[in-house]
């Protein structure tokens, strides 16, 4: 029994100290709330979150995704109208794959367009002067009878050079524009042509492009779910608003006549970016179709990551704010519509990207020792909307419940939307507003992107 | 009287040299004999071409039994006129008394004595395989083991070791005749391979090596095609053809309406265009082939491919040839086709039983009367013979008693069809010949099944019988039928 005794002191001492510790923490925790989370502070501190981001990504999105989902039966209805006008009509629709050492993806890509619901299509590869097996595969694939026509360039020409040749060869009404490394839903051509029939005023249509490599690593995964957000929800909402200003070059569909009066595709890169604000300026309407489904391969290493998500910041103030300023300015092609496009990515994409660094900049040197609580806080909020943020996503995708499983990766995507794609792009755009990078871009062969930089010279 | 077509004279080695200056028919003079001349000059200069031919024809190494194995030189002037069958000249020289010719004579002889050739001509059931083995004898002599083959313009076959045609105004040896003779060659290890020559496509209808290649249309096949190149604008990406750059006599971009100066650094031509008149455009055009033989059109991959091989004889072979025993195996496994006598087809029906290798065959035996009121019985048969030897590589065919009989080989189970395809065959080539020729006319009489159970002698007899007048028909009622 006296043996017993010290053991059980030792025993309570440790449980009280326990405990003491776990309500000091809860203390703290409470002070840093009962401090913060008062309507006043939290505006002050976090104004960039509820004044830029919130109206923008949440409340817009809510509202017009709701939208969305309410009125998918209409539109249902009208897609069953016009799929009756598009199989009476039947027209040949060209597929252009350009691109460079893809020998090994197109077989895949081929047997994903074997099972496509909408059979009258030609598949036109052009092989912009790979030096791999490529011109093997292909010429066998053509000799086989399992692609219509294999254009080969010998010097490479550059993307916009492969798409034009190709275009020049096919002899569809639409021509649809497809990277070799995706592969397609059973119906994703059926239901690409839809709006084309819907609204004849409608020229170029876009894919929504999903990560097909989700399960390869984080890097992956948390790209499916800003595919997702950003193009899949990010892209209804601008087209439901009529502002719809970029087609994917994975996967978007074009009216043959329309692509030859505005003179095909120009020097990229960003050269799908570039196509859209042509077609926009030319008067006509471009749409997205959400359930017209192309699976791409991402990049799976952050490196590689940073390097595309640069290039495609980069285009953003060539194209945008450098070729196609015009749309900005009063002319006698101004368009609403054009403007409220060009504006809204140029504000929301750039402008406040480096708002958000001037904010964090000043976070950094108002709040130095309470730096920490106001990170984990506005983690935490910023977590709450990403909750909502996946309710929209889960709203209006065609397959809830493949994607629900990403839920597990939200945690983590504050960090990767938030820090990561943020310095990215601020990296790329002032890169690009000082010292013009985009057009020495390797991406392009060398005899090209001269041209592209005597232009700005 | 007209002076000699030919003298004897000697040379410095005490050899006999026939001289001869005239067009002659050597194997019918009866005062030259076999052993008055030991070697001959042909001095035959400002003939016709027909006249030179026919002079070679009779003094020909393989085919006269006086001149058989005989070293022979030629006048300079006959050089051209030969061309590929210059090897059956030794050699050419200005007079018949030249030293090199004196030096050729000694070692032809030396060989004949060395590997002990028979100086007979050797006789065979088939004319392919008593020319190849005659040739074979006569190479031997000449000390030349090798056979190769060399392309020979003019020829059927593309390929020939020598250029008989030349002689024998009718190409003779069929492709496959001399394919089955050279492999049954190897088989007997009478000669082996050296390598191979060459590996050509011939057609696959009729084995004829005078193929049109012509580039056409993948999708109508009309070879009325125009080819064009792209430019590729690189300041604006804009690519299309040559044609809607042109204006004013420069290069201007329907797209930008810049104007392109310099190639490579403005402008590239990645690719190009091929346009046919059925509005199709492609980058790569297809090849049709057409046979001139018998106007068979097929792709490149359709057509059947012939290694063309070079063999060596082996001590065997020299034997087996200089001694005739060759071509006694060589023919007594095998069926050839080709002319040949009654006596010798009768033969092949003979042995026909004994042939392993058609163990799961049948004869078809086709017979055609024919009637013919000109003067020159031998030439029109031989055109007969020449037609259809052309068609049909793979017959055998005679004439008895203004009959003409053309032997069929064929697979028990494809009879029917084998038997529908020659007779349309050989009806289209009579009704044609008779329709040529007022003098000419030829009637299908029957057609006789042999197969191995039966008596070839009865058989024999039974295509021999006399056919009913009653029961004929004529072709032309039959091909309107």
């Amino acid at each position: 029994m006296e043996l017993l005794h010290p053991i059980i002191q030792y025993i309570s001492s440790g449980f009280t100290w326990f405990v003491n510790h776990a309500m000091n923490l809860y203390y703290d925790i409470e002070m840093c709330f009962s401090r913060n989370v008062s309507m006043d502070t939290l505006l002050t501190i976090y104004w960039f979150l509820f004044l830029v981001e919130f109206p923008r990504y949440y409340l817009l999105e809510i509202f017009l995704s709701i939208r969305y989902a309410v009125l998918k039966p209409f539109r249902r209805k009208l897609d069953n109208k016009a799929r009756i006008v598009l199989y009476s009509e039947n027209p040949l629709v060209s597929i252009l794959v350009p691109g460079k050492n893809e020998g090994k993806h197109i077989y895949k890509l081929i047997m994903s367009l074997k099972e496509q619901t909408y059979t009258n299509y030609e598949i036109i590869v052009v092989d912009d002067g790979s030096d791999d097996t490529t011109p093997y595969i292909c010429s066998n694939l053509e000799a086989n009878g399992f692609i219509d026509r294999y254009v080969r360039i010998n010097d490479r020409a550059g993307k916009a050079g492969a798409a034009n040749l190709g275009a020049q060869f096919a002899r569809g009404k639409y021509i649809v524009h497809l990277d070799a490394d995706s592969s397609l839903d059973r119906d994703a051509i059926e239901k690409i042509l839809l709006p084309f029939y819907v609204d004849n005023k409608v020229k170029a249509v876009g894919g929504c492009v999903k990560v097909r490599n989700s399960k390869q690593n984080i890097c992956t995964s948390l790209q499916a779910l800003e595919y997702l957000k950003t193009i899949m929800v990010g892209r209804i909402v601008t087209s439901e608003m009529g502002i719809y200003h970029i087609i994917s070059g994975a996967f978007g569909a074009f009216e043959r006549e329309t692509l030859e009066k505005i003179g095909y595709w120009d020097i990229g890169p960003g050269l799908d970016g570039d196509i859209t604000q042509k077609i926009r300026k030319a008067g006509y309407k471009v749409k997205f179709a959400n359930e017209a489904v192309c699976m791409t391969n991402v990049p799976s290493s952050w490196y590689r990551l940073y390097v595309q998500r640069r290039r495609w910041s980069r285009s953003l103030v060539r194209f945008r704010i450098r070729k196609h300023k015009d749309i900005l300015l009063p002319n006698r092609n101004f368009r609403v519509l054009n403007w409220l496009s060009n504006m809204e990515s140029i504000f929301y994409d750039c402008i406040c990207n480096y708002m958000w660094f001037y904010y964090l900049i000043g976070l950094l040197f108002t709040y130095t020792d309470r730096l920490l609580e106001i990170l984990v806080m506005g983690w935490l909020i910023r977590l709450f909307f990403a909750f909502i943020a996946f309710g929209v996503i889960m709203l209006v995708t065609e397959r809830p419940k493949e994607e629900f499983r990403m839920i597990k990766y939200l945690p983590l995507s504050t960090f990767y939307t938030g820090y990561f794609l943020r310095v990215t792009r601020l990296i790329g755009y002032t890169t690009e507003f000082f010292f013009f990078n985009s057009y020495r871009d390797k991406w392009n062969p060398r005899k090209t992107s001269i041209w592209a930089q005597a232009e700005v010279n | 009287m007209p002076p000699r077509s030919y003298y004897i004279i000697e040379n410095s080695r005490k050899r006999k040299i026939l001289v001869v200056n005239r067009l002659m028919n050597n194997s019918k003079i009866q005062d030259i004999e076999k052993e008055d001349f030991d070697a001959i000059y042909v001095d035959v200069a400002n003939r016709t071409f027909e006249e030179t031919r026919l002079i070679m024809r009779w003094l020909s190494p393989i085919r006269d039994g006086k001149c058989f194995l005989k070293p022979r030189f030629g006048s300079l002037e006959l050089q051209d006129f030969m061309r590929h069958a210059a090897d059956l000249f030794d050699g050419f020289c200005d007079n018949p008394m030249d030293e090199t010719f004196a030096d050729l004579i000694e070692e032809v002889y030396r060989n004949i004595d060395k590997y002990g050739i028979n100086q007979e001509l050797t006789t065979a059931i088939s004319s392919t395989s008593k020319i190849l083995a005659n040739l074979i004898k006569f190479d031997i002599s000449r000390g030349r083991l090798v056979f190769s083959n060399y392309a020979i313009k003019g020829l059927s076959e593309g390929f020939s070791s020598r250029y008989l045609a030349m002689y024998d105004n009718e190409e003779t040896l069929q492709l496959n005749e001399r394919l089955k003779f050279v492999h049954k060659l190897e088989e007997l290890g009478y000669a082996e391979r050296v390598k191979l020559v060459d590996r050509i496509h011939v057609c696959r209808e009729c084995g004829d090596s005078h193929q049109l290649f012509v580039e056409c249309c993948p999708k109508c096949k009309s070879s009325d095609i125009r080819q064009e190149s792209m430019i590729h604008h690189f300041r604006c990406a804009n690519v299309s053809p040559e044609t809607t750059y042109f204006k004013d006599g420069g290069l201007v971009c329907p797209k930008c309406r810049r104007t392109l100066r310099h190639i490579g650094v403005d402008y590239d031509r990645p690719a190009t265009v091929f346009s046919c008149n059925c509005g199709n455009t492609f980058l790569h055009s297809s090849m049709k082939v057409t046979c001139t033989n018998c106007n068979n059109q097929s792709t490149p991959e359709e057509l059947n491919s012939i290694d063309v091989l070079e063999y060596k004889l082996t001590p065997a072979g020299i034997k087996a040839f200089a001694t005739d025993e060759a071509i006694f195996q060589i023919e007594s496994t095998d069926i050839y086709s080709g002319r040949s006598t009654f006596e010798n087809f009768c033969e092949t029906i003979k042995v026909f039983n004994n042939l392993p290798s058609y163990s799961e065959e049948n004869i078809l035996v086709f017979r055609y009367h024919y009637v013919y009121n000109g003067d020159q019985e031998d030439a029109q048969v031989f055109d007969v013979m020449r037609n259809i030897m052309m068609r049909n590589a793979t017959v055998k065919l005679t004439t008895n008693d203004n009959n003409f009989y053309v032997m069929v080989v064929a697979p028990v189970n494809k009879l029917e069809s084998e038997y529908k395809f020659a007779r349309k065959s050989l009806d289209r080539i009579f009704l044609e010949l008779s329709e040529d020729n007022e003098d000419f006319d030829a009637k299908w009489l029957k057609t006789y099944k042999f197969s191995r159970e039966a008596d070839p002698e009865e058989f024999i007899k039974e295509i021999q019988e006399k056919v009913e007048e009653s029961t004929l028909e004529t072709l032309h009622e039959d091909s309107a039928s």
